[in-house]
């Protein structure tokens, strides 16, 4: 049938387009126009990489309007406002240096590490904390710290591990997402768990509790 | 296809407003990426050439906006000049990490076009892209699944759960509807 060997010639120059990026002529000169019309859509943006760039960016926008990001309601926008006027004359400047400007699209994945990094220490900064107020003596905290800190940096591994799978449950699952997020946020992510969790570990050993 | 008419005072104004907005409540910078997503990424794409590279720019450039918007300083001009300069400094970054001899050759290649005649592709580009969306439903399945995921008509007819002559003609058809709307922005 006509119609069928039309739909076959445009099917083969689309797949020669998308493979190849190469645009043959069928000999035809209306299923030409429509190959080219098709050379334009190569390359076309799948919508779940659409998705996933926004769901890198939305998080730390949700965060942004949560304390300690920002503040919240009126203040909050008060705060912004006056944020703002500050961006354009003092710290402007100070926000342009590359680091600063780092840490302030990694703060969610900072806080996040942060706070998974002090779950695992939790033991630590507890026991340190009943051993200063004469509550546990440095062997009874050292024993406790001992046979707790598995647990807790468990409990802490697994909160991060969850975070990061509500991060990219709308992006999907998959070995790329998760390469890129790691490539994009590894660094500040395990940079600030091992920073708080390590602080903790050192303020026990500092005190000869561990 | 027809250049995207420049922008006038209102909507100067609107996206004006909806920067301002974006600074201060960050999470509306969501109508912003909406906005021109298929414009930066077709930036990306005719700038590369290829469709990873094409998204790690992409993802770059929104990032760096969305981290350097509170520094944005409204001067009249729109909002995608500044985006599109962001898009050309993360592809050459991009070149550079890549450091592939090739690529470098092919980046050249693509600079000595004049701006004018880049910028007319990206807007054809992009107009297309956005033109897709607004397919009927199975056609545009169908055009997202064969473009945007590479699939072969075998695959698209699996996942769309019809036969590959059907997924053939849809696409025809899709391309046809295509033409006659590109056709007629230009007419």
């Amino acid at each position: 049938m006509p119609d069928e060997w039309k739909y076959d010639e445009l099917s083969a120059s689309i797949d020669s387009i998308i493979l190849r990026g190469e645009f043959t002529s069928t000999g035809d000169e209306e299923l030409d126009a429509l190959a080219r019309i098709a050379s334009g859509l190569r390359g076309l943006p799948s919508p779940e990489f659409k998705a996933q760039v926004v769901a890198e960016l939305l998080p730390q926008a949700n965060l942004r309007s949560w304390w300690p990001f920002r503040g919240s309601g009126k203040a909050g926008a008060r705060e912004s406002e006056h944020r703002l006027r500050e961006d354009r004359n003092l710290t402007g400047w100070i926000e342009g240096i590359p680091v600063i400007s780092w840490f302030r699209g990694q703060r969610a994945f900072l806080a996040a590490g942060g706070s998974s990094g002090l779950v695992g220490g939790a033991c630590c900064v507890s026991g340190a904390t009943a051993h200063v107020l004469g509550l546990a003596s440095a062997a009874a905290v050292t024993s406790y710290i001992h046979s707790t800190i598995p647990y807790f940096v468990a409990l802490s591994i697994a909160g991060l591990a969850g975070w990061l799978l509500w991060v990219l449950r709308e992006q999907g699952i998959t070995p790329a997402t998760i390469a890129r997020t790691a490539r994009r946020h590894g660094i500040a992510l395990g940079g600030a768990y091992g920073a708080v969790f390590g602080s903790s570990m050192a303020l026990t050993m500092v005190m000869g509790l561990y | 296809m027809r250049k995207r008419p420049v922008l006038d005072a209102r909507q100067l104004e609107a996206e004006r407003r909806l920067i301002e907005a974006s600074q201060k409540q960050p999470r509306r910078f969501a109508q912003l990426y909406e906005r021109y997503f298929d414009r930066v990424y077709a930036f990306a794409l005719t700038r590369t050439g290829d469709r990873a590279a094409a998204e790690d720019v992409t993802a770059d450039t929104f990032r760096q906006a969305f981290e350097n918007l509170p520094r944005f300083e409204w001067r009249g001009v729109p909002f995608s000049a500044w985006l599109f300069r962001i898009a050309a400094n993360a592809a050459a970054d991009h070149f550079k990490r890549a450091s592939r001899e090739e690529m470098l050759a092919e980046t050249r290649d693509v600079q000595d076009e004049s701006w004018e005649a880049r910028l007319i592709q990206v807007e054809t580009r992009a107009r297309l892209f956005e033109l897709v969306r607004k397919l009927p439903g199975d056609q545009r399945d169908v055009i997202m699944m064969r473009f945007g995921q590479e699939k072969s008509i075998r695959e698209t007819a699996e996942a769309i759960g019809r036969t590959e002559g059907a997924i053939k003609a849809l696409q025809h058809r899709a391309m046809e509807t295509l033409r006659t709307w590109v056709g007629e922005e230009n007419a």
